[in-house]
């Protein structure tokens, strides 16, 4: 039988896991990088989606709010080919702009140049909502932050978001710059 | 016919397990059955190659090692996305089912009849999850109520904290219901006036909801709102009291101080207008009279007009032009729920193929307009309106019927899922912006109504939310939306788990009685039952077997193994149809943005492509 990378790499991670939550690394093998999993978020991955999109990442959630929201934080890395955005420039156009059509109560911060885990690239902050549940007539509103930063690499492009209700942001972005700072490119 | 059997205990009650098992199944066995690894499941179910090579060495066996892998991986991502307990005690409710007939194999995971042993499973492969969130959605006697726990230790339960503690999950649950439908019933009489008594109420429905049935809930929820809707209009009513004087305006504020919460709200609702107090938000909780409901209409008067005028409003962009040119084949059949109560606005039967809208919503949008159902046809500005604001609703449940469609062309199951969530919302979404940026009209009634229909807004958020990003918008999607929904591979684990139970059991019947005697197996096969029968567990169904004739047996063996075929089949065809229809929406969204896309164009790959 031939050997099954897949699953080696991933027995590699479980014992990672196994090791303590504050030392957790969560390897990205199809990418090559590997993040660091603050204490009481969860990481969670579809890697048959990501063999789909060709874009290759982790998204951890955190705390909620009331309304059934949670916590975000997204980092993926959209391999050259990927199914979304040829490149970083395209998705920063598309993310940060109006939308079809202009959000009331919506804010959108101007791009700025950023240095994230050693990537030079752009970042912008947006204020914004979220809706649940979906399709409800009687659904509550949540204000949410969302913090974008999108760098170019290896071909291709890498993309941290956090994204958190209002009276949950500040505590969180503790986490999301830890997770930044732990990126690591092998 | 068989309840669910999981694999794991199919194995066990086959006779050659463990003799025969080729040892390339010796690793995945020890992790997956064994083990219970949800990190090695992941991997498992993705490494194609592998699962080739064991189904050509023994195919059941592989079968069954699918359908524990996608258990496991289902269990592990509803742990690591759901934090918060209410949302993951309905999730694991759904999921931890035992099996009374068979103590000894447990159904699923085990976990239901043990809960303690998924607390020690979860600290072992996700040591990130909230032991604290996971104790109060498993019921644990430490995240009781005092009230609850002295419920529960009166004579007649007698339960401690020890007993509890080895009580199976649907048990617990069935308990604290029975102790909650008490207070459930207490709350949906009680008739708040002031706000101490409405918070005091609040706070009594706050510790019962976690018992209840969805139903419930929802019942209980939009109670409160009205509850609410009432206090707050006798505050506003309180101000204007000293200057009513005339007798039926006397008599309206009697029963709203008064009289039954309805009544109240439908008082305050004239009130209001003979008093000049303006606030929608309690007069559209007062009920509607009789000629201002939708249902004073004949029902296929209202589809008549409704369904033509949504249809007409979807007609010229691709994604609404699909659906439309669905239901120039197919039946529309479009209904207004009674039943459907504000948390939802329409919703997709797959039993009857309706397309069900909440009678209410529009009960209460044509209040909102002070249009009677009657004149609607009458005003085709409104009935636009009403049909702009249905639209991208309407679009996602026909979404849902064309998947249904598509599951029957392709004669595989119609499993509802995540997967089938995150297509939808992901049409209904395109739908909106390929409508917003061909027709400015649209996009101007978009842009000025926002802030006056909570349906407007909130498509408006999901259609942006997914133009600017659909990778986060799926993740938002199962995350926040959809997550209490099983997965593909959840729903893939219990149908091929349940036929190959099924097929081992036949099996090992059939095993047993090539040892019987011939003249035992020809009086079984003389006067025995011709057909199956429905059992409410394993081993009722196992006794029934043994008196099923031999010829039957054989006809059930290969009708089960046709189904456990069909589910692997279905899991195929469907996930590799979503990985399909994924690629196509994206392509399309990515041709909108660049404005390149035309009505006319070719749609994408037709339902059931493979990749």
């Amino acid at each position: 039988m031939r050997p099954a990378l897949g699953l080696v790499l991933a027995l590699l991670a479980g014992a990672a896991q196994a090791v303590g939550l504050s030392s957790i690394r969560y390897p990205i093998p199809e990418a090559r990088y590997s993040i660091s999993v603050p204490r009481g978020w969860q990481p969670k991955r579809d890697v048959r989606e990501d063999k789909r999109s060709k874009v290759y990442g982790v998204l951890l959630v955190g705390p909620r709010a009331d309304a059934g929201v949670a916590s975000k934080i997204s980092v993926d890395f959209y391999a050259p080919g990927n199914t979304l955005f040829p490149d970083a420039d395209a998705f920063l156009k598309r993310s940060h702009s109006d939308g079809v059509v202009p959000l009331s109560g919506e804010k959108t911060g101007p791009i700025v140049p950023a240095i994230l885990a050693g990537l030079r690239g752009r970042k912008f902050q947006r204020k914004t909502s979220e809706f649940t549940p979906p399709d409800s007539p009687a659904a509550r509103e949540t204000r949410i932050t969302e913090d974008t930063f999108v760098a170019p690499a290896r071909g291709g492009f890498f993309v941290l978001t956090y994204s958190a209700p209002d009276a949950l942001y500040a505590r969180g972005l503790k986490s999301f710059n830890a997770v930044a700072a732990s990126l690591t490119l092998k | 016919m068989s309840p669910l059997l999981t694999p794991l205990a199919a194995l066990l009650l086959s006779p050659a397990f463990g003799q025969t098992a080729p040892s390339a199944f010796a690793e995945p066995d020890q992790q997956l059955l064994q083990d219970l690894d949800p990190d090695y499941a992941d991997s498992f179910l993705t490494d194609d190659s592998l699962r080739a090579y064991l189904r050509q060495q023994d195919a059941g066996h592989e079968a069954s090692l699918v359908e524990q892998a996608t258990r496991l991986k289902d269990l592990k991502d509803l742990l690591l996305a759901q934090t918060d307990p209410g949302g993951l005690n309905a999730a694991l409710r759904a999921r931890l089912v035992d099996d009374p007939g068979l103590p000894d194999v447990p159904k699923g995971l085990g976990f239901g009849s043990q809960p303690e042993k998924l607390v020690a499973w979860t600290g072992r492969y996700m040591p990130g999850v909230s032991e604290d969130v996971l104790d109060e959605a498993l019921y644990e006697w430490s995240t009781l109520s005092p009230a609850q726990q002295r419920w529960l230790a009166a004579p007649g339960r007698a339960m401690t904290g020890a007993r509890w503690a080895g009580t199976p999950f649907d048990q617990r649950a069935n308990l604290l219901h029975e102790w909650g439908s008490g207070v459930y019933q207490r709350l949906l009489s009680a008739s708040p006036k002031t706000r101490a008594e409405l918070d005091a109420l609040g706070s009594q429905g706050d510790s019962v909801l976690p018992v209840l049935s969805s139903e419930e809930r929802s019942s209980l929820q939009d109670a409160f709102e009205k509850d609410q809707a009432r206090v707050k209009g006798l505050a506003e009513l309180s101000a204007k009291t000293a200057t009513i004087h005339d007798p039926r305006l006397l008599a309206l504020l009697h029963t709203a101080q008064t009289g039954s919460t309805d009544d109240a709200l439908a008082a305050m609702s004239q009130l209001f207008d003979k008093t000049g107090i303006q606030d929608r938000s309690v007069v559209s909780m007062a009920p509607s009279a009789a000629d201002q409901k939708l249902s004073s209409l004949d029902p296929s008067v209202v589809k008549s007009m409704i369904g033509t005028a949504v249809l007409q409003e979807i007609q010229g962009v691709p994604a609404g032009q699909r659906v439309y040119d669905f239901f120039q084949t197919h039946p529309l059949k479009l209904a207004m729920s009674t039943t459907l109560g504000p948390s939802a606005l329409a919703e997709y039967d797959h039993e009857t193929g309706e397309i069900q809208f909440s009678g209410q919503f529009v009960d209460d949008f044509l209040k909102g307009e002070g249009v009677k159902p009657a004149d609607l046809a009458r005003r085709p500005d409104e009935l636009k309106k009403l049909a702009m604001i249905m639209a991208p609703t309407f679009v996602h449940e026909s979404t849902h019927q064309m998947q249904d469609d598509w599951a029957k062309q392709n004669h595989v199951e119609f499993w509802s899922g995540q997967h089938l969530e995150i297509e939808a919302k992901e049409v209904q979404s395109l739908f909106l912006i390929e409508k917003a940026r061909a027709d400015p009209a649209y996009a101007q009634f978009l842009k000025e109504n926002q802030d006056h229909s909570q349906m407007v807004r909130e498509d408006l958020f999901q259609a942006s939310a997914f133009e600017r990003d659909p990778r986060g918008f799926r993740e938002l999607v199962m995350t926040d939306y959809y997550d209490a929904l099983p997965s593909l591979e959840a729903d893939a684990a219990d149908a091929i788990g349940h036929a190959q139970g099924d097929v081992q059991a036949v099996s090992a019947e059939l095993a047993r009685r090539k040892a019987l005697p011939p003249s035992q197996v020809a009086a079984i096969d003389a006067d025995g039952y011709d057909k199956d029968a429905d059992f409410d567990t394993m081993a009722e169904w196992g006794r029934y077997l043994r008196g099923v004739k031999t010829s039957a047996l054989n006809g059930l063996q290969a009708k089960f193994a046709a189904d456990r075929a069909s589910a692997e089949t279905t899991y195929d065809k469907t996930s590799a149809r979503e990985e399909s229809q994924y690629d196509s929406l994206e392509a399309e969204l990515a041709a909108t943005e660049k404005g390149s896309k035309t009505i006319g164009e070719p749609p994408p790959p037709p339902s059931g492509s493979s990749r």
